[in-house]
């Protein structure tokens, strides 16, 4: 048990990281997926991990060190990516599949560009698979800073952000709201910065396991909102504790398990 | 009379340039209602959308004189299933029993399993609430059965009333059955 207690002061930072974050994720994952737009943040998550795999590649061409270069070329691909699929594709109607030559297209660039610098091949894995226990103090403090904060303002607009997510979907938005817009901002930057610290596979589990379960047989939008967050908060910390008494266990696979799983048993629960 | 909105030789266009509308012009004065009138295709919704700024492409001017806050609009009102959970209760503002729209609504009813009249009814008293100075509505009585399309046009009439400086623009088939003041029609072909 001793043992244990160590393990959980060594991850202090990366487990609250990763289960506030997993929260954050859900938040924003149900109203994308309401405004019928996940498949534009499937591509803005694969288009932030094209641009933090060409930063590590030019750090390692440069010879340097700069951590910010990564987070900062993410967003800019990630920017760029919503820019495009919002003027661009969002207008027509068979958008689906333009969005998925759009992802294969990052998919390929990642690869062209691992294929290239083959020392890049380890961090290719890390960004895509994750792991949350190898995650940095200063990676974890930021996600948690930021997470707590987007996190508040969207629990604070959840009502309003609701509503102009019913709004877009119903075409009959004819209001710029600032809350919409630091939502937009708050999904690009907490997307990138958790796909840089936590993996591809662990941002897009978080963004859409909790709703796809809480969206059924949730009465109301506050029970559907309560059942988002236990499951990504409850599940999370199920699936990384598991991790850590398992060791041989990774914890982005058993974290997304743990959620499944809550989701699963929030289901038995009226 | 103050003019809220100046409209001159407007056109809607498709982003290739074909016309979708014929050239209007009209003026709408506070504590008017505009009915917008004309055959299916005429192009009746896509002005309104080029109006509020939903759709893009257009020829032609157009003024408002009021702030876009103080314009609040509903859309043709389709099958539309929405991914989150909400209740009717859940889609309205504040608390508000006293609105005769709500009278007999089961508030905890889901959207997605309300029917047209249901829908329309807590639509309407959400916007209603917000005592807009230009409300637009485009064919809010369509997939609601004749009692409901009764109470929404009363709820209308009583807004208008109470509100003699906001004007209403709408398109709708449906004749209106009570006489509202300064009512004018727009024939759209």
């Amino acid at each position: 048990m001793s043992s244990f207690f160590e393990l959980l002061q060594i991850y202090r930072w990366s487990l609250p990281a990763s289960v506030v974050m997993a929260a954050v994720l859900a938040l924003i994952g149900g109203q994308w997926t309401a405004r019928e737009k996940s498949a534009q943040i499937f591509v803005l998550g694969q288009g932030s991990s094209l641009g933090i795999v060409l930063g590590l590649a030019l750090n390692i061409l440069w010879g340097s060190d700069l951590h910010g270069l990564s987070l900062f070329l993410g967003l800019s691909l990630g920017w760029l990516t919503l820019l495009i699929s919002d003027s661009v594709i969002e207008i027509r109607e068979d958008r689906n599949h333009t969005y998925l030559t759009l992802f294969v297209f990052f998919l390929s660039m990642t690869y062209l560009l691992t294929s290239l610098i083959p020392s890049l091949e380890s961090h290719m894995a890390s960004s895509y698979f994750g792991d949350v226990a190898v995650m940095s103090d200063f990676g974890a403090q930021a996600c948690l800073g930021l997470g707590l904060l987007f996190g508040g303002f969207i629990l604070f607009y959840w009502r309003s952000l609701t509503m102009i997510s019913f709004q877009l979907v119903n075409r009959s938005g004819i209001h710029k709201r600032i809350e919409n817009r630091i939502f937009d901002i708050a999904t690009l930057l907490l997307t990138t910065m958790a796909i840089q610290s936590m993996g591809y596979l662990y941002t897009i589990g978080s963004l859409f396991i909790g709703t796809s379960f809480a969206a059924h047989r949730s009465a109301n939008l506050k029970n559907y909102t309560q059942r988002l967050l236990v499951i990504a908060l409850l599940g999370s910390l199920l699936g990384f504790t598991v991790s850590l008494i398992s060791t041989a266990l990774p914890t982005v696979p058993c974290i997304l398990l743990g959620q499944m799983i809550v989701g699963g048993l929030s289901y038995t629960k009226k | 009379m103050i003019t809220l909105l100046e409209v001159q030789n407007l056109q809607a266009l498709s982003s290739e340039g074909h016309r979708l509308s014929p050239v209007i012009n009209f003026e709408l004065h506070e504590g008017e209602v505009l009915f917008l009138r004309g055959d299916n295709g005429a192009g009746k919704s896509t002005l309104l959308k080029t109006l509020l700024g939903l759709h893009k492409h257009y020829e032609g001017q157009f003024h408002f004189s009021i702030p876009p806050s103080q314009i609040e609009y509903l859309p043709q009102l389709g099958n539309l299933h929405f991914h989150l959970p909400l209740t009717l209760k859940d889609m309205l503002p504040t608390a508000q029993s006293d609105s005769p729209l709500l009278r007999d609504l089961d508030l905890n009813k889901k959207w997605n399993t309300a029917s047209g009249g249901e829908r329309q009814k807590i639509l309407l008293a959400s916007v209603l609430t917000k005592a807009p100075r230009l409300l637009v509505l485009d064919e809010p009585f369509n997939h609601v059965d004749k009692d409901s399309s009764q109470i929404l046009e009363d709820a209308l009439g009583w807004f208008l009333k109470t509100h003699p400086q906001s004007s209403l623009m709408l398109v709708s088939h449906r004749a209106l059955i009570q006489s509202w003041p300064k009512v004018r029609f727009l024939e759209i072909r």
